[in-house]
C-alpha cells in the first residue's frame, strides 16, 4: 500500500508528532502509515484523511501487493 | 461514527495507573531477584539461566514503561491500535511457542531420564514455559515493532 501522508503533511506543514496528535496515534504509527508498513484499520484512515482535509481514496492507494 | 480529530487520548488516567503499577512490578521483581541471588550459595546453569532471561524480561518491561511514559508526556497516547495489534500477534507467537517449547522439554526431560539422570520436575517444566514464553513474546513484539507489521 502506497500512502500520500508525507505529501499531505508538507502541504499543511505538519510534523509527524503533530499529524499523531491530532489523530490521537504514537508518532511510530505515523512513521509506519507513511512507509506503506502498517494497513490501517478503516477508522484511523478516516481520522487521517479527516486531519489532513482530504479522502480516505486520495491518502491511500491500495495496491495488490 | 465518532473520531479522535482534535481529542486527547482518552483513558489517559488509566494508562498511567498501568504504567506506574508496571514499574512497581518490575521493581519488586528485580527486588526479589536480588534477595534470591544473595541467599542462594551456589548458582547451577539452570538457576544462572533463569536470572539472565529474568533480567531480560525486566529490562524489557523497564522499556516499554518508558516509551509509554515519553508518548504521554508528548501528548500521545501510550497505546494505540498499532501497539495493540502488535501486542496480540507477539502474544499469538508466545503462545505457539510455549506448545513447542512443552514438546521439547518433555522430550529433554524423557532422554535425561534415559540416559541414567534425573529428570526436570514439574517447577522446573513450568517455570522453563513461563519464562521462555515470556522471551518469545518480548523478542517478537521488538521484532515486529522495529518491522511495522501488524497483519
Amino acid at each position: 500500500m502506497k500512502t500520500r501522508i508525507k505529501e499531505f503533511r508538507a502541504k499543511y506543514d505538519l510534523t509527524q508528532e503533530q499529524l499523531a496528535q491530532k489523530v490521537g496515534v504514537r508518532r511510530e504509527t505515523i512513521v509506519f502509515l507513511e512507509a506503506g508498513k502498517y494497513n490501517p484499520s478503516l477508522k484511523l484512515a478516516h481520522d487521517v484523511a479527516k486531519a489532513l482535509k482530504t479522502t480516505i481514496d486520495e491518502l491511500f492507494v491500495f495496491t495488490r501487493d | 461514527m465518532k473520531t479522535n480529530i482534535k481529542n486527547k487520548p482518552k483513558s489517559i488516567g488509566k494508562d498511567r495507573t498501568v504504567i506506574i503499577a508496571g514499574f512497581v512490578v518490575s521493581a519488586l521483581v528485580l527486588a526479589t531477584l536480588v534477595l534470591w541471588v544473595t541467599n542462594m550459595g551456589s548458582i547451577n546453569l539452570f538457576e544462572s539461566l533463569s536470572i539472565l532471561i529474568i533480567l531480560f524480561l525486566v529490562i524489557s518491561a523497564a522499556w516499554i514503561l518508558v516509551d509509554r511514559t515519553r508518548n504521554m508526556r508528548a501528548g500521545l497516547p501510550a497505546k494505540d491500535e498499532m501497539t495493540v495489534k502488535l501486542m496480540h500477534k507477539a502474544g499469538y507467537y508466545a503462545y505457539l511457542a510455549s506448545i513447542y517449547i512443552a514438546l521439547a522439554l518433555m522430550w529433554y526431560s524423557d532422554s535425561l531420564e534415559d540416559s541414567g539422570g534425573a529428570g526436570l520436575d514439574a517447577g522446573q517444566v513450568g517455570g522453563a514455559i513461563i519464562l521462555l514464553s515470556a522471551i518469545v513474546l518480548m523478542g517478537s513484539y521488538f521484532y515486529l515493532s522495529h518491522k511495522g507489521a501488524a497483519e
